[in-house]
């Protein structure tokens, strides 16, 4: 009933003539600001939203925010702040709001600045919007109350390219890494044990890909993934990831081995993009037809679904549920992730494929599990791509990747939803001076996440692992 | 000394100079321009920050800051004479007695730096790096004995390792050879080793790097050969200052040799056939057609990348249909050469798309290109073209971008300034590029796709042209006879024609009833070449008198796939 319940709102949500939100970026002003933080929804512990103004005469603006009684000044063009006062000022507010006007705007603005905190900082990759071949990329943490970032691991470290990451519920000690290239494995750190692993078995058709965490740590769920890249020809698209086939496994920890099944692993299903539900009983992912190569990419149009799996045992369901029949208004989901708090899915939805970074009309799209209401979040959606999101352990705010800057380079944003439903104006990450920081930046942030502290990996350890290559074997087990 | 060695220790450097500024400036000036197209040189503090902070990132800073200036290759060429001098001078400078011997040994280290940069990937930032180090031994040198020098003579190694990499060590071992305290020149060479383990602890690269050095090549994965070559010899040479022994005429005797042996060497680890390549690949960039269809005409070429670009550019001057097979052909790789996970190769077919109107594909190619650079930099020629796609595709934010970094160059800084993405030139590439069909690329189906693309603006000739000369490098003559009739001429071009009289006579069995549109003198050559084929002649009775028809092309080259 709940199943049919599900299918039924989803479908209508979807069929419902949708008009892209417009709204929430038509913020209209005589002096842009980048980046843009009218009326933006902050935590208390983040980072000062330094900002620009982007217009002529700027460079004798006077801004002034005001929380009760307290005042700050700041003149010309590059808003700065001096790091002491904005963390009183914003601990000030928490709970209301620092009022910022400015004569060179024309109206008065604010930021909100929500009682709910956010993780200690973000895990990304950091990669140039590619095709291809690859150059200088690596995993980074950044520090959200502070501008420091560093490097996790970068591929000046050993040959090859760093992929997917993962973390566990944002946990810092338990991270999972893809390499490729010619030193291609999958580094897994799970507490005190670091090694680096063979994915590649005798029963699976590719290396591991996408991963997510049991929340147990007792397994990860993994992809296997067949995928080509076309390049289009046309000025409005670049590329596409087609896929010539997938499966989900998921790897158990005890015994060394990915597990398979027919429902997730089946000859006649690609499926894909996994992820657990908070009580690790349930298994999402996204699933097509297997296509045996035939038909164009266009046709690629994935639905929700989930399976049962019994963390006691390892057993993965039988019975392949749809969540969401995208396919039947002819749309494509991706990258489904559960709030921590068992609430939401939050998905993106596109026109088609399994790789929306690269459409424009990608978007945010929030699944209600309790009611099975399934809704684009307008507050955060733009006219270019949103994806790659991930939810802070509180499950109150959620990062996502946004191509709305200048269509190209993905740029991590951040935004707040509340017990209610509501979800705030998301504000772009801080950066000390991040008009230049952005513009001189030619790498996009690709799967931002959260994380509760800072790193633990030793990478100087596991880029010797990486270069030694001593690998761990995946082992694998059929459940069928 | 005798006074022909006077002369001669008087006017080598000279020769010396000279002789490197003529052969980079003039026999290997590609090679420099190569250099600088792979280099995007920004006066920020970020730049000069993201590879000043890592162990040899000052010398490799400055050798780029150099490289820059190949932007015109008489410059270059100036500039590493000049780099090659000082490391002449300041290695006989380390010599006490400055004897002949000396004068003529200390031009063997210059002499291998030279070698080096004849790699394309040699880099500046390896002479440089010995210059500061044999300024430094100098400058310890200098100091009096005490205290003072001996904390400078080890303070100096950690400090060099920094601006110059594990090169630092050849500073402790000539350090060592003046130092009367051998325990501090042991120290110092003892710190020179210890330097790149200890930068293990400190800098995220793969420890290697640290220990070989990774800033002495332009390709970091290959171990920079000739830039420990040229230290050993610059340690020998050195060394040797205390050792040689003085007899006379042996001065003149080392002149001599490395008159002899230098210019051998010099053109031994030169690459005079990769040179040539580049030099079709500047004119290209240069937009020079007239000199590469002439350089063609004056030898030709069997490479595809340089054929590529001969093919462009008699594309540009609108001769393609009717020249091609002037020029010996390669197949079709050598109209558009597939794809290459290189740092230029894929530049050659790119200008040709972009000037195509296949914006999408000359902008991955480019950024493949770019992303392939070895030493993991950007180059400043590749920005400029990606602001050009991206403007031409609309996508004006990107376009900003990538203008405001060539804003921080000093070559490309002016062009930057007076970019407009609304100039004509932009405009017309958007009135020919694709509009209405979208199909992934693919090399295979390229004739097909430069047809569509025909198609939708008739007025794309070239790609037209190109689509046909696809199906006539690669004989398939259908679709040529097909699209033979879509444009119309005011004289059927004349690789057209001998294409269509091998297909009326394939079809026919005579040339009687061939169209009007069939030049009568390529009819009755045709008729010859017919004859001469069913006698069998040899293939070089064959390329003597018909090597310059499609004819000849479609009987005798066998191409093959690159």
């Amino acid at each position: 009933m709940k199943k049919s319940l599900y299918l039924l709102v989803a479908v209508l949500a979807l069929s419902a003539c949708h008009s892209r939100s417009t709204s929430v970026f038509d913020y209209q002003s005589d002096c842009p600001i980048y980046p843009d933080y009218f009326d933006v929804t902050v935590p208390a512990n983040i980072a000062p939203l330094n900002f620009s103004y982007l217009c002529e005469g700027a460079d004798k603006a006077v801004t002034t925010f005001t929380c009760g009684d307290m005042t700050v000044t700041i003149k010309g063009a590059d808003v700065r702040w001096k790091m002491s006062r904005w963390k009183k000022m914003l601990q000030a507010a928490k709970g209301g709001e620092i009022r910022v006007s400015s004569p060179i705007i024309g109206r008065d603005w604010s930021i909100h600045v929500s009682e709910d905190d956010i993780d200690y900082g973000l895990n990304y990759r950091l990669i140039e919007p590619g095709y291809e071949v690859y150059s200088r990329m690596g995993i980074y943490e950044r520090d959200l109350s502070t501008f420091k970032e560093s490097c996790i691991l970068g591929n000046d470290q050993f040959y090859g390219c760093v992929n997917c990451h993962e973390h566990n519920m944002g946990n810092p000690d338990q991270i999972n890494l893809h390499i490729r290239g010619p030193h291609g494995c999958s580094v897994i750190q799970n507490g005190d044990d670091v090694a680096i692993y063979n994915t590649m078995t005798d029963s699976t058709i590719s290396f591991c890909a996408f991963c997510y965490w049991h929340p147990t740590s007792k397994y990860l769920a993994y992809s296997t993934n067949k995928s080509q890249q076309g390049f289009h020809l046309q000025k409005e698209k670049i590329l596409e990831v087609n896929e010539a086939d997938s499966d989900v496994q998921i790897y158990n920890f005890e015994t060394g081995c990915l597990m398979g099944k027919e429902s997730v692993k089946s000859t006649e299903w690609q499926e894909t993009y996994p992820s657990f539900s908070p009580d690790g009983r349930t298994l999402y992912f996204t699933r097509i037809p297997a296509r045996k190569g035939a038909g164009s990419v266009t046709t690629l149009k994935y639905n929700l679904c989930k399976v049962s799996f019994d963390p006691e045992t390892g057993e993965i369901g039988d019975e392949v549920t749809v969540l969401i029949d995208a396919e039947a208004e002819g749309k494509s989901i991706a990258f489904p992730r559960p709030s921590y708090d068992g609430r939401y899915i939050m998905y993106t939805l596109a026109d088609y494929g399994l790789f929306p970074g690269w459409h424009h009309e990608a978007d945010l799209w929030l699944l209600d599990l309790r009611t099975g209401e399934t809704r684009p979040i307008d507050e955060v959606n733009s006219a270019d791509s949103e994806t790659f999101h991930n939810w802070s352990t509180n499950s109150r705010w959620f990062v996502f990747g946004s191509r709305r800057d200048d269509g190209l380079f993905t740029r991590p944003y951040i935004a707040h939803i509340d017990g209610n439903d509501n979800v705030g104006r998301p504000f772009m990450v801080p950066q000390k001076d991040p008009r230049h920081y952005y513009n001189d930046l030619f790498m996009s942030y690709n799967l931002p996440e959260f994380v509760t502290g800072p790193y633990t990996l030793d990478s100087r350890k596991v880029a010797k692992m990486i270069n030694v290559g001593k690998k761990r074997n995946f082992g694998f087990e059929s459940q069928n | 000394m005798s006074k022909i060695t006077k002369y001669v220790c008087a006017l080598f450097p000279a020769l010396f100079a000279v002789g490197a500024f003529c052969f980079f400036a003039f026999a290997y000036p590609a090679h420099l321009h190569m250099k600088e197209q792979l280099l995007l040189f920004q006066f920020t503090w970020d730049y000069f920050a993201g590879i000043a902070a890592y162990p040899g990132g000052f010398a490799d800073w400055c050798g780029r800051f150099l490289t820059q200036f190949c932007y015109w290759s008489a410059l270059g060429a100036f500039i590493i004479a000049a780099l090659l001098l000082a490391v002449r001078q300041l290695t006989l400078s380390l010599s006490d007695s400055r004897s002949e011997v000396d004068q003529a040994l200390s031009f063997i280290p210059a002499v291998a730096l030279w070698m080096s940069l004849c790699h394309e990937y040699g880099v500046f930032g390896l002479p440089v790096a010995l210059i500061i180090i044999l300024l430094s031994v100098r400058l310890v040198r200098r100091m009096p004995e005490g205290v003072l020098r001996k904390v400078v003579t080890l303070v100096a190694v950690p400090v060099l390792y920094m601006l110059c990499g594990p090169l630092a060590i050849v500073y402790a071992l000539l350090v060592l050879k003046d130092e009367k305290n051998v325990f501090i020149g042991i120290a110092a060479i003892g710190l020179a080793v210890i330097c790149p383990f200890a930068a293990r602890a400190i800098f995220p690269v793969r420890p290697d790097y640290l220990l070989r050095g990774w800033r002495y090549f332009f390709d970091p994965e290959q171990f920079p050969v000739m830039a420990w070559v040229s230290a050993g010899v610059l340690v020998a040479v050195v060394w040797l200052q205390k050792l040689q022994p003085r007899e006379k005429g042996l001065a003149l005797c080392l002149f001599l040799a490395i008159l002899a042996v230098s210019p051998f060497a010099i053109v031994k680890s030169s690459k005079f056939d990769i040179e040539e390549e580049m030099q079709y690949g500047y004119m290209v960039r240069k937009q020079n057609w007239d000199g590469i269809i002439a350089k063609a005409g004056r030898k030709s070429t069997n490479n595809f990348l340089s054929m590529c670009a001969v093919n462009h550019a008699l594309s540009r001057k609108g001769e393609l249909a009717d020249r091609m097979f002037n020029f010996l052909q390669v197949g079709p790789e050598g109209l558009l050469p597939s794809f290459t996970r290189y740092h230029d190769q894929p530049i050659y077919a790119a200008e040709a798309y972009w000037d195509l109107g296949m914006i999408n594909t000359c902008q991955r190619y480019y950024f493949e290109s770019q992303e392939a650079i070895p030493d993991q930099q950007k180059s400043a020629r590749y920005y400029q073209r990606l602001a050009e796609t991206n403007a031409v595709n609309e996508d004006f934010a990107v376009s900003q971008k990538y203008k405001d970094a060539l804003l921080t160059t000093l070559f490309y800084r002016k062009w930057a300034k007076n970019f407009d993405p609304q100039a004509p030139e932009y405009v017309e590439k958007r009135d020919i590029r694709f509009h209405h069909i979208d199909a992934p690329f693919s090399q295979d189906q390229v004739a097909q796709i430069l047809g569509q693309l025909y198609l939708e603006n008739r007025s794309n000739k070239a790609a037209y042209h190109y689509a046909m000369a696809e199906f006539l490098l690669s004989k398939n003559l259908q679709p040529f006879l097909q699209a033979l009739g879509m444009e119309k001429y005011e004289a059927v071009p004349q690789a057209y024609q001998e294409a269509f009289l091998l297909l009326f006579v394939e079809r026919n069995h005579t040339l009687e009833g061939i169209p009007a549109a069939i030049n009568p003198k390529t009819a009755s050559r045709f008729e010859k070449f017919v004859n001469a084929l069913n006698s069998e002649k040899s293939a070089e009775y064959m390329q003597k008198h018909f090597g310059d028809t499609y004819w000849f092309y479609y009987y005798y080259v066998n191409y093959s796939e690159k």
